[in-house]
């Protein structure tokens, strides 16, 4: 487990690299717009009732939670503002990255993995095209789009499981859930819930296309590469939320 | 040790090219010169550097030190975007066919038309260009299917097909038999010549197997008969081979095929023997 982190420098290089040519890819033709419609639909379409499910869940829970602590001072009426601060900032952005690092990145390093041990990257080069333009730049794009899009949708979801818990335990009435949910919203807090889900969109797309890349060594090193995408993904959106966090706190 | 001034017919020329996997010894001072029309069959047991030569060849894998060139052009120092022209000249069949699984066999044949830099022929006419390469390895009925429905003879068929669906002047197979029955062997082998005889495609075979370059050397396709007969007199010398022994990714044979079975060295003769 331990190892899986061990950063080496020149893994770090590779990646970058990898990065820099996916990056570089979009002004360059061909584009694989197929591709990148394909794959907003695996992961886009794909991720949407996991994405709901946990959302309404993670609302409910908070919802919950908030309830007994306003409760003390008397501000159970502020619950849709403590719901809708924390699913925005933090939450939503955050589960919503987690599970579609664990269920894409994981799929991603896998699919092009398999294509690595068995030659199909290789037979991409011979035939004509450029795996990075064709694999890693149409993955990068579709998630970039999709991510912030699913993280809009658990955000709401989760709003609407808070204002279930807020009605029905709580008795807040439907116009103050919302208003209070409305106006604890300011500008700062939209675009660091928006802004999170597009770069950690990078990390998740660019670590799995870098592991499935890199695979070698048959069916068991497609398997090793699948964990250590999923793994290498999810602690990376730890680090890059705790950055972007600080740089909103100190705004 | 071939001569770099003599590239006039040269398709493919090594010279003292080496490649290494860290501690591993992949390719090791390899030298040869091919020409047109000529036939070479590489020979040597697994792990020996066959594959890692054909990607050599094809401008997939950079080689550590030495030149290769490629119809004349130098492909060592050449950048990735720069090897698409000359790689749409080759054909390659790989190891394990390496057939797109998420695609149909219709559209991993009609792969290359589409995606080679070099156009081959109009939108209109892929279709058809794809359907005339599967019915030349007898497969034009599976053109909805996917990979994983075919046995892994057919695979290889549908990987000739999308080697030679452009008519490369050059075709490299690797490990064409690997892993198969003798008798569909034996057929994949008659697709190979094929291609070869009726294309006049210079044609390089990388096998564990003696029977597939013995077959090669002295069989060609008689297309009125439609079937493999065995090659005599004028014919025999215009079926050009040359039998090449590796070991370690060192070549330790090089020469035609009577030269190979007389070979007295004991790893050399363990590959001239039917
Ligand atoms: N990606 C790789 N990493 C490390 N070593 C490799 C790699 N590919 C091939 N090799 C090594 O290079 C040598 C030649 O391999 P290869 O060309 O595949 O042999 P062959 O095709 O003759 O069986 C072998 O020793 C193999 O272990
Ligand atoms: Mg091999």
């Amino acid at each position: 487990m331990l190892d899986l982190l061990k950063p080496s420098f020149l893994e770090f290089q590779e990646f970058f690299y990898l990065a820099g040519r996916a990056l570089k890819n979009l002004f360059r033709k061909p584009h694989y717009w197929d591709d990148v419609l394909l794959q907003m639909d695996v992961i886009g379409v794909g991720s949407l009732p996991i994405v709901s499910l946990i959302g309404a869940f993670s609302g409910i829970v908070m919802a919950l939670q908030m309830s007994r602590a306003v409760a003390q001072y008397g501000a159970s009426s502020q619950t849709g503002t403590f719901v809708a601060i924390v699913l925005v900032r933090e939450l939503g952005p955050v589960l919503t990255a987690l599970l579609v690092a664990g269920r894409n990145a994981s799929g991603i390093a896998s699919e092009i993995g398999s294509m690595k041990v068995t030659e199909q990257i290789d037979a991409m080069r011979a035939l004509g095209t450029d795996p990075t333009q064709k694999l890693v730049t149409p993955r990068m794009l579709a998630l970039a789009v999709v991510l912030p899009l699913l993280t809009i949708i658990a955000d709401f979801v989760g709003l609407c499981g808070g204002f279930l818990i807020g009605k029905f335990r709580l008795n807040i009435s439907a116009a103050q859930y919302w208003n209070s949910a409305q106006q604890a919203l300011v500008w700062n807090d939209v675009a660091q819930g928006l802004l999170k889900p597009f770069l950690f969109s990078f990390v998740i797309s660019l670590v799995g296309c870098f592991y499935g890349m890199r695979t070698t060594g048959g069916t068991q090193g497609v398997g090793r590469s699948t964990t250590e995408a999923v793994v290498v993904s999810s602690v990376w959106v730890f680090i890059l939320d705790v950055f972007i966090t600080q740089i909103f706190v100190n705004m | 040790m071939p001569d770099p001034s003599a590239t006039h017919d040269s398709v493919v020329v090594f010279e003292d090219v080496s490649l290494h996997f860290g501690e591993t010894v992949a390719l090791d001072q390899v030298s040869f010169r091919i020409d047109r029309g000529q036939t070479w069959v590489f020979l040597g047991e697994a792990g020996s550097g066959k594959t890692q030569l054909c990607k050599v060849m094809m401008g997939l894998v950079r080689p550590d030190s030495g030149r290769v060139t490629i119809f004349g052009e130098e492909i060592t120092s050449k950048g990735e975007r720069d090897m698409f022209a000359i790689r749409s000249k080759i054909g390659m069949l790989f190891q394990e066919s390496a057939l797109f699984d998420s695609m149909t066999i219709e559209e991993n044949v009609a792969y290359p038309l589409e995606n080679q830099p070099v156009r081959h022929c109009g939108r209109e006419q892929i279709h058809d260009r794809v359907v005339e390469a599967l019915r030349f390895v007898e497969l034009e009925k599976t053109l909805d299917k996917v990979p994983s429905e075919l046995s892994g003879g057919m695979r290889r068929r549908v990987g000739i097909a999308r080697a030679t669906v452009t008519a490369p002047p050059l075709a490299i197979y690797d490990s064409p038999t690997a892993g198969l029955d003798p008798i569909t062997a034996n057929n994949i082998m008659a697709f190979i010549a094929k291609q070869r005889d009726l294309k006049g495609t210079t044609s390089i075979i990388v096998s564990h197997r003696y029977q597939d370059g013995v077959l090669m050397a002295n069989y060609y396709y008689d297309e009125a008969q439609g079937r493999l007969v065995a090659a005599t007199g004028d014919r025999l010398a215009a079926v050009d081979t040359t039998f090449v022994v590796m070991r370690d990714g060192r070549i330790v044979f090089l020469g035609p095929q009577t030269e190979l079975e007389a070979s007295t060295d004991p790893y050399v003769s363990k590959f001239g023997r039917r």
